[in-house]
């Protein structure tokens, strides 16, 4: 499973990577600190840190910079990273945020987690998702999303 | 009907009509009463006119009655009286007395020159110095016999009035026509004063009053005359300061009497009324001259027509003034109301701003607090599996366990507390497009969400479903029952009931429970915020959810109220606003 992690919050990278560890999930992760430093990922800017195809974003709402929204409006105003997989995983329960993410085609939109025991469930979820999914190959074709 | 306005947007055109027809009637009033004053004042003149002209009528006919009587008495001595006899005749006439105005009467003979001897003799028997005087050509003598009182006419006695043409002529008309006769304008030989005069004639014949011109020429036997000097016969006939008047009289153009000159006392210079009478009479034709005076004008001086106009103008320009101040005080008092509103709407928009940034900043800042507080918990959770090995060996310090347990309770109760926050800044903003909220649902819902056995909530409604603001409704009645849920102390035995009764405004809610009840000195504390019963180390209570609940519905114009006492249950009321659109009342008694 290869991640790419927008996220801001040092605990919290933490504490996904925790999980990662305890459910010995086999993956590769990416961090990036906000919208604009993912970008420069993608969009292969940055020489030292390369996020491996096929790969599934898994975005913070709340950033500095570039926020998840922004982010996400760009993302898929880009012709080769339109069909990038995209989760949030923030800590906004706002209907605002959420009708927002799914109106810029996010795949599935995750509360953060109380604890380290759920974010085990998430990590699982997610396991399932990445196995089930069909991963498109870059570059790819721009198609009406 | 609107008024179209004028000057400064507050006179209206009613206000313009209301003045224009109040003019309009002043000058009304004051035309007519001027005209009627007038009228009055003309009459006054015409009877004043009518009246000095009937006075001078009436003293005229009573000379020619004196004539005569001198007449009847001459013709009684066949045409022969004495001198003495005249003034005998004159004495008993009370001249003085009953004649104002006259000079004297007397006696004047037709003589030709054969009868011119005897004459002289017989008036010389009488008065030995008679003459005739002064000569002419006619060839009739007319000498004045008599004239009584004779110490003011003396100069007269003997003078010869065929001498001259007035004299002469009308004395021959009189003759000719039988009837009494006046003279043109003369002066009288015995006023010294020389002013304008006539003789008024009357004949006497022999032998009877004849009937015929040739006759009458014929039997002539003389005439009765009376002298007047015309000034004296107006000042007896009325006097001066009595009159309204003033007249002046002119016989052929010639003025005989004058009283328009600026020397009199109540000469008016512009008469009011000025009208010419022609008066025609014993053979001549006077020109009467008549003329308002001062005092006429002082007695007609007209005010009421004046105080019409000036106090009508008057109460326009005061209606006017009032109409003024009226649309002024209009206008400020517009002016005012628009300041006060437009200050009250400036007051509302800064309050309306002011909450707003309040909400946003208590949501903003909740939702900041979220992720350290978050990171708090993750941490200490780490750091608790990380010692997992330790904290169950037995020589593990059993503080360090529980000093991480006390963390994580503070990190979730901080968590509440936000999320408590959080949810009291979304209260009123409405979420559009939800469907209606199923009372009978949500209470099903509600009631597996809590934990709760189906038939310890029970819903009494006469309602199925409410569409105004169903996320608020929901969450109201979640805080109450969960309200409820909290505090009840074995929630096996709680029972909740909720019922909803449609009124003519609104719907009545409540939301009871046979929970350990609220004392009454705290039923307006727990409806604050951070406000709660419990003491700090009890779970689950941030004080938040009333104040929720207190919020929602006084957004939408409602009130929350409470009847509860210790060990009697609570139950709260509160209003929800009707669904505008469906009016279908439904009993219905569902157990959840």
């Amino acid at each position: 499973m290869n991640i790419l992690l927008v996220e801001d919050d040092d605990v919290d990278v933490l504490l996904f990577q925790r999980a990662l560890r305890t459910t010995g999930t086999s993956s590769s992760v990416v961090r990036a600190k906000d919208g604009v430093e993912a970008l420069e990922i993608l969009n292969e800017q940055n020489a030292d840190r390369r996020v491996q195809d096929p790969y599934v974003i898994l975005l913070d709402i709340n950033m500095p910079r570039m926020n998840g929204h922004e982010f996400l409006k760009e993302l898929r105003a880009s012709e080769h990273l339109a069909s990038s997989r995209v989760v949030v995983v923030t800590t906004s329960d706002d209907p605002r945020d959420i009708e927002l993410a799914y109106g810029n085609y996010a795949s599935g939109y995750v509360v953060k987690p109380g604890g380290s025991a759920e974010m085990t469930e998430v990590i699982k979820s997610l396991q399932q998702y990445w196995d089930i999914c069909e991963h498109p190959v870059r570059p790819i074709a721009l198609q009406a999303p | 009907m609107t008024i179209p306005p004028l000057v400064n947007s507050r006179i209206s055109i009613l206000h313009v009509l209301v003045v224009a027809l109040s003019m309009a009637l002043t000058f009304s009033a004051w035309h007519f009463s001027k005209k009627q004053a007038e009228s009055r004042i003309e009459q006054r003149f015409d009877a004043s006119r009518d009246h000095i002209v009937g006075l001078l009528r009436d003293r005229m006919l009573k000379y020619e009655d004196a004539l005569w009587a001198g007449v009847a008495a001459m013709e009684s001595h066949d045409g022969d009286m004495t001198r003495a006899q005249w003034r005998t005749f004159a004495t008993h006439l009370r001249i003085d007395e009953k004649y104002p105005g006259i000079n004297g009467i007397g006696v004047i003979h037709f003589l030709s020159d054969q009868s011119l001897n005897t004459y002289l003799d017989q008036r010389r028997s009488e008065q030995p110095n008679f003459n005739i005087f002064p000569p002419h050509d006619h060839p009739t003598y007319m000498p004045i016999s008599f004239i009584e009182p004779e110490e003011i006419n003396a100069a007269a006695v003997g003078l010869d009035v065929a001498h001259e043409l007035n004299r002469r002529t009308a004395a021959l008309a009189s003759r000719d026509t039988g009837d009494a006769q006046i003279t043109g304008p003369i002066v009288l030989v015995q006023d010294a004063g020389a002013m304008p005069g006539f003789l008024f004639y009357a004949p006497f014949y022999r032998g009877g009053v004849p009937t015929e011109l040739g006759d009458r020429q014929n039997r002539i036997d003389g005439v009765v005359y009376a002298p007047f000097v015309v000034r004296k016969l107006l000042d007896g006939l009325l006097a001066k300061d009595l009159r309204h008047t003033s007249i002046s009289i002119s016989d052929a153009g010639q003025t005989i009497y004058d009283e328009h000159s600026s020397a009199e006392d109540l000469h008016d210079p512009a008469p009011m009324f000025t009208e010419e009478v022609q008066l025609n009479f014993y053979g001549r034709s006077w020109t009467l001259d008549i003329r308002s005076n001062l005092a006429f004008r002082e007695n007609n001086s007209y005010v009421q027509p004046t105080v019409i106009l000036v106090g009508g103008i008057v109460i326009e320009a005061l209606i006017l003034s009032l109409l003024i101040m009226m649309a002024r005080a209009n206008r400020n008092a517009v002016a005012y109301a628009d300041k006060v509103t437009e200050d009250l709407r400036i007051e509302q928009q800064k309050l309306v701003r002011s909450n707003e940034e309040l909400e946003r900043y208590a949501y903003a800042a909740s939702h900041d607090l979220k992720t350290p507080i978050r990171g708090i918990g993750g941490l200490t959770e780490m750091l608790k599996e990380d010692l997992e090995d330790y904290l169950s060996s037995p020589g593990a310090n059993p503080e360090i366990a529980m000093s991480l347990d006390l963390i994580l309770d503070r990190v979730q109760r901080m968590t509440d507390l936000t999320n408590g926050i959080i949810e009291f800044s979304r209260v009123g903003a409405q979420s559009e497009d939800c469907s209606p909220l199923d009372l009978s649902e949500l209470i099903t819902s509600l009631a597996s969400d809590f934990g709760l056995a189906s038939h310890q909530v029970e819903l009494n409604s006469s309602v199925n479903a409410v569409s105004v603001d169903p996320v608020g409704l929901r969450r109201v009645i979640e805080n109450l029952v969960g309200n409820a849920v909290k505090y009840h102390e074995a929630v096996a035995d709680l029972r909740i009931f909720i019922t909803c009764q449609k009124t003519s405004d609104f719907l009545q809610f409540s939301v009871a429970d046979n929970g350990p009840g609220i004392d009454q000195k705290y039923h307006d504390r727990i409806f604050e915020m951070f406000q709660t019963l419990r003491t700090g180390d009890a779970p689950e209570s941030t004080g938040v959810g009333l104040a929720v609940v207190k919020k929602a519905v006084e957004v939408h114009g409602g009130e929350v109220k409470l009847i509860s006492n210790i060990g009697a249950g609570a139950r709260f009321f509160f209003q929800w606003p009707k669904d505008p659109k469906s009016d279908v009342v439904q009993g219905a008694r569902v157990a959840a």
